[in-house]
């Protein structure tokens, strides 16, 4: 029998920090009405300066696997744009501060998209038997990389994490993972980056004191972000034989409301079957779609069997979709020990 | 054929519900400034935009976007990048 990955268990983690659009207004030329009318975001999550991204990251492995049903893992995959260190990897530190020392590790960098890139990599390789059960962490820390009065992306982006654990099971139960759709424009690599700090332009003593943070081209982002998530949300679910009409629920990358509203909107969806979860966190990147599933199911809004339609646009640029149908009785217990103030 | 400021003008109250603008007690102009004056926004503007894209079947580059302050600015966006207002010299007719 072909095997597939299914989702075995989901928690997250969430540092106790928050910094409120009142806070931000206090030191860069906004308010709490301007940031709420475009990104829908009143506060955003702030790790501490003792909390990288891999701690983080550890913290959300842990609470996944509480949940799990699988006795360990043999392979660990933290997708982050702000990984500890250049070098090495954010995964292995992530592995070890779990005891999985020994354990397969990496790290993924899709930005945005990371999480979907890498539940098609781990779903891959469940699939092969190259693994038996992955954790799949997304983790960020983008306050490391937000250049401080910069009202463009300050407002937007929270920290913090969620994982996943995915075992190999049957392709046609609940929460298995089927065709993740994936894409990506290196034209468009100048949307959201970070100039400096990396091989093309190591840093200079002259540089601009914004290059090694985050600058992101705003409006060209939310046009690219619409069109493309709206297009591969169609596409996966063309693959499947869906309709919009099938779906239960979408849950996007949380970028920021109004992008959300709008994919709705083109796909033709009601926005209550959207997923929302960024008002009091934040946009956390590659961590904002199993931030989402893990923070649902926490709060009891997951019974389990809704059809899903997830899709993420990144920096990249890069995109990505996929449909699964929610597992029904995952532990109730993942999200504890979560610094989860809801 | 040439895009008017006229045409942009009512697109923008075809599509004033969706946006969320209220445009009642406002008189649209080619001067008029797109987020002074008509109360939009860096992403409704996008929205339309992109309405916009789609009916006069064109394609704005990310470079244009940043240019776009008045309903004047999406004209000569418009009329410079559609392939309906070159006229067969190149030169649209007024």
């Amino acid at each position: 029998m072909a095997r597939a990955a299914v989702i075995d268990a989901i928690g997250h983690y969430l540092p106790e920090g928050r910094e409120t659009n009142d806070e931000l207004a206090l030191r860069m030329d906004t308010s709490d009405e301007w940031i709420r009318t475009r990104t829908g975001i009143r506060a955003r999550a702030r790790a501490g300066d003792d909390e990288p991204t891999s701690l983080l990251g550890a913290r959300a492995g842990r609470a996944a696997l509480a949940g799990a049903t699988v006795p360990d893992v043999d392979l660990v995959i933290v997708a982050t744009t702000t990984p500890d260190m250049k070098c090495p990897a954010t995964a292995p530190v992530v592995a070890s501060e779990l005891g999985l020392a020994g354990a397969g590790s990496f790290d993924m960098n899709s930005a945005c998209t990371g999480f979907l890139a890498g539940l098609g990599v781990a779903s891959g390789l469940i699939s092969r038997g190259d693994a038996r059960a992955v954790l799949l962490v997304g983790a960020e820390k983008y306050s490391s990389i937000i250049y401080p009065n910069d009202r463009g992306t300050a407002p937007i982006f929270g920290d913090g994490a969620a994982a996943m654990v995915l075992r190999a099971g049957d392709p046609d139960e609940l929460g298995a993972v089927g065709r993740v759709h994936l894409g990506s424009d290196g034209n468009l690599w100048s949307l959201a980056h970070v100039r400096s700090g990396g091989s093309a332009f190591p840093r200079a003593a002259e540089e601009d004191p914004h290059d090694p943070y985050l600058r992101m081209d705003g409006r060209a982002t939310y046009r690219h972000a619409v069109a493309r998530m709206t297009e591969t949300c169609r596409a996966a679910l063309a693959d499947r034989s869906m309709t919009v009409d099938d779906v239960d629920l979408l849950v996007a990358h949380q970028a920021n409301v109004r992008i959300l509203n709008e994919v709705a909107r083109e796909l033709g969806l009601d926005a209550e079957k959207s997923l929302v979860d960024l008002t009091d966190i934040g946009n956390t990147a590659a961590a904002s779609i199993p931030m989402a599933l893990s923070r649902a199911h926490a709060n009891g809004v997951l019974a389990g069997k809704e059809r899903m339609l997830l899709t993420a646009f990144g920096a990249g640029a890069s995109w990505g979709a996929t449909v699964l149908q929610w597992p029904a009785g995952l532990s109730q217990e993942t999200s504890r020990n979560s610094g989860d103030d809801n | 054929m040439t895009i008017s400021s006229g045409e942009i003008v009512a697109d923008l109250h075809e599509l004033s519900d969706q946006l969320d603008l209220d445009l009642e007690e406002v008189e649209v102009s080619g001067a008029s400034s797109l987020e002074n004056d008509l109360g939009m926004d860096s992403l409704n503007l996008m929205d339309f935009l992109v309405f916009l894209e789609k009916k006069y079947r064109v394609k704005i580059s990310d470079e244009h976007l940043n240019d776009v302050e008045t309903i004047s600015d999406i004209v000569h966006v418009l009329n410079e990048i559609s392939p309906a207002a070159a006229g067969p010299t190149g030169d649209a007719a007024a």
